[in-house]
């Protein structure tokens, strides 16, 4: 084969690879990152959560849903003495703390299956309800909501999702 | 020939068919992927479109504004037959009550979603324009005027982005008198909304030049029907008989509808649904006097009414949503809905919210809704 | 005379055998080519499908046959357990009434939808069921919802699931 017919054919070749590795490299950079979708899915996730949380009615606590509980709590001293009790002789801290507990294990420990921390911030009495499964020390997504207990007294109630670590 | 002619020839030959397969090997590479990048950008579309659409159905009472890369196109055929097309990509609407022009394009669409409840929220009206449509609302008298102001009044802001306006309905007020005078604009459409005129005077109100500038269309509210007219020539005719409606959410989408097809279509979609739900309210309602009865209600002085005993003279909250129930039946089956039966919806909402407030509400019962 | 003629054909070969070696490297790129595309089309159908389970959760919370209204104010996020109770009856009952099959289906597609409840008591009613006779995939959208009882006037927790075939 001549050396031109050799040089020219290289040439070529040279083209099309060329020419396919920036297809490949549109391709690739052109793709949206699914990374960002995924974690507001999850942050979308915390925050219906506690949205639905809070509407809920405890078990026998004089119809007060757990934002009423968590009010109530919130203004109690730190040991949860000065809490109003409910119809079973429970305080609505310790309501507020089993309810809590148990839907989010409910939620996120069955049907969810995910990792959570949940705490809240703004009150002594309010934060010795923090609840957690695996913890999320890593990545993590978290949702957060100011709740009011009374004019300019707020607390925030934090919840923090993660995957499901291998225990 | 020599040898080397032959050789020539074979070249020739070589180089032809190499060249031709090469060509054709990326002219179909090409041709598939302008197919895929089409296929692609319908689908996104076709899936941002219901997305716009689905969260105005979810927001209620509110406009958003919709960018339209490509025109949109909605068409409704007799037998209910409803298509948005965008591109070649078609999607239906038949389970949503979608008032729209044939077609938006240009400017970005605004979508307005209003609740109709009778009294209950019982569906959305979704309607459809963008500001290359313009809306006359002409009256002749003191009442015809009261109801433009009515219409007017209920119609949502434009909408505005980093304080410029996006998209808005478009509209004017025009008396009878001043009609002659109006100067045609250069936009895709213009729809005249008249209020309490005699539909025999109708046809060629509308200056001969606004039928030349755009395309021309009309309605004309009457006491107790509709009537729906398209440009002919330079005048408007009527192609079909009028329609009936009954409150202001009836009377927008007669205004949005491109013609009486879509008009009759929503309206029918949403007789529908309102059969289904005064049953389940029906039901309900039911449980709840049931509940009162076995004490599960502690209030015993509830009274929802009684399924198997209607009650003619003062009708309890049963059997109004049993009559409402009864009436979305008859008007369903009907091959026109009927001015006498609408309106006879229109009182039974009213009735139905009074009760609910007074009767019960009031007296600190379960409300049914 | 033959030395010519053999150079000629070694030639013959050596073209022909260029061409081949080109003609391969380029249907290798055109087979990578194309299967990214038709992975990036997968992708993208996936995409389509999970904003389509989306919106159908969406809906199943906004359906005014389930959703918990008061004085005609709707509350959000909110489902009316007599409601769903009797819609539910409903749907049973109307099983083989095509307009009304067909009303839902096209609000709600091939779907299932299922609405448990977590507090105070457990229970998992199914709403609406409607696979497709085949179906490749199913995407599972869940999320948590409050649960009315009229008769109590209070708010259960429960968890709406609607499961999406494609």
């Amino acid at each position: 084969m001549s050396r031109a017919q050799m040089e020219i054919f290289g040439l070529v070749i040279i083209v099309i690879l060329v020419a396919l590795g920036l297809l490949f490299a549109v391709a690739v950079l052109t793709k949206k990152p699914t990374q960002q979708v995924q974690q507001m899915t999850t942050s979308v996730q915390g925050a219906n959560f506690l949205n639905t949380l809070m509407g809920t009615t405890a078990r026998d606590c004089h119809g007060l849903t757990v934002r009423g509980l968590i009010q109530d709590c919130a203004l109690a001293d730190v040991n949860w003495n000065s809490a109003s009790v409910c119809a079973d002789g429970k305080s609505t801290c310790e309501r507020a703390n089993a309810t809590i507990s148990f839907l989010l294990e409910k939620t996120f420990g069955e049907v969810l299956k995910k990792d959570y921390r949940f705490f809240m911030s703004g009150s002594g009495a309010a934060e010795r309800i923090s609840l957690e499964r695996g913890g999320c020390p890593n990545e993590r997504e978290s949702a957060v909501r100011p709740e009011l207990v009374r004019p300019g007294f707020y607390i925030n109630v934090t919840l923090y999702l993660c995957d499901k670590t291998n225990r | 020939m020599t040898r080397k002619g032959f050789d020539i020839q074979f070249n020739w030959i070589f180089v032809m068919i190499a060249g031709a397969l090469i060509l054709g090997f990326f002219f179909t590479i090409a041709q598939k992927q302008r197919a895929l990048s089409t296929e692609h950008l319908q689908r996104t579309l076709a899936v941002e479109v219901e997305e716009i659409f689905v969260d105005a159905l979810v927001s209620k009472g509110t406009s958003q504004s919709l960018p339209l890369p490509e025109a949109l196109e909605f068409d409704c055929e007799k037998g209910c037959v409803c298509d948005l097309k965008i591109a070649s990509a078609k999607e239906p609407f038949g389970d949503k009550a979608i008032f729209a022009p044939q077609r938006v394009s240009g400017q970005d669409a605004l979508v307005w979603t209003l609740d109709w409840k009778q009294p209950y929220r019982v569906m959305n009206f979704l309607f459809v324009t963008n500001p290359s449509i313009k809306y006359y609302f002409v009256y002749q008298s003191q009442q015809g005027k009261l109801l433009v102001d009515q219409l007017v009044k209920g119609l949502p802001p434009p909408i505005k982005k980093s304080g410029k306006v996006v998209t808005q309905i478009d509209f004017g007020i025009v008396p009878k008198e001043n009609l002659s005078v109006l100067t045609a604009e250069a936009y895709d459409q213009v729809k005249f909304v008249f209020v309490l005129f005699d539909p025999n005077v109708l046809g060629s109100l509308v200056p001969a030049s606004f039928f030349r500038e755009s395309q021309v269309s009309a309605i004309n509210i009457e006491q107790d029907k509709l009537e729906f007219y398209e440009g002919k020539g330079s005048s408007l005719v009527m192609p079909n008989p009028p329609e009936s409606y009954a409150g202001l959410p009836m009377l927008y989408a007669a205004m949005f509808a491109q013609n009486n097809v879509m008009y009759e279509c929503g309206m029918r979609t949403a007789i529908r649904k309102l059969s289904y739900l005064s049953q389940l309210y029906l039901e309900r309602a039911a449980t709840l006097q049931d509940a009162v009865l076995q004490g599960d209600v502690p209030r015993t002085w509830c009274e929802y009414g009684n399924k198997a005993n209607p009650q003619v003279s003062n009708p309890t909250i049963i059997d109004l949503l049993s009559q409402q129930h009864d009436l979305a039946k008859k008007l369903m089956s009907q091959p026109q809905l009927s001015v006498s039966e609408l309106k006879k919806l229109d009182d039974l909402q009213a009735r139905l919210d009074e009760k609910n407030r007074n009767d019960i509400v009031l007296k600190s019962c379960p409300e049914v809704f | 005379m033959k030395k010519r003629s053999a150079k000629g054909q070694i030639q013959m070969f050596e073209t022909v055998g260029v061409l081949v070696i080109f003609f391969f490297l380029l249907m290798i790129g055109a087979v990578f080519y194309f299967r990214a595309q038709n992975t990036s089309l997968q992708r993208e159908g996936l995409q389509a499908s999970n904003q389509r389970a989306f919106q159908t959760t969406l809906k199943a919370l906004y359906l005014p046959e389930l959703d918990c209204s008061f004085l005609k104010m709707q509350k959000e996020n909110c489902i009316d357990l007599v409601k769903l109770q009797k819609f539910q009856e409903f749907l049973e009952e109307n099983q083989n009434n095509t307009q009304v099959m067909q009303d839902y289906f096209t609000e709600l597609g091939f779907a299932s939808i299922t609405v448990s409840e977590l507090y105070p008591q457990e229970r998992h009613p199914v709403l609406y069921d409607n696979p497709p006779d085949e179906f490749t995939d199913k995407i599972v959208k869940k999320s948590p919802v409050l649960l009315y009882d009229p008769l109590r006037d209070e708010y259960g927790f429960g968890i709406i699931e609607v499961d999406v075939y494609v």
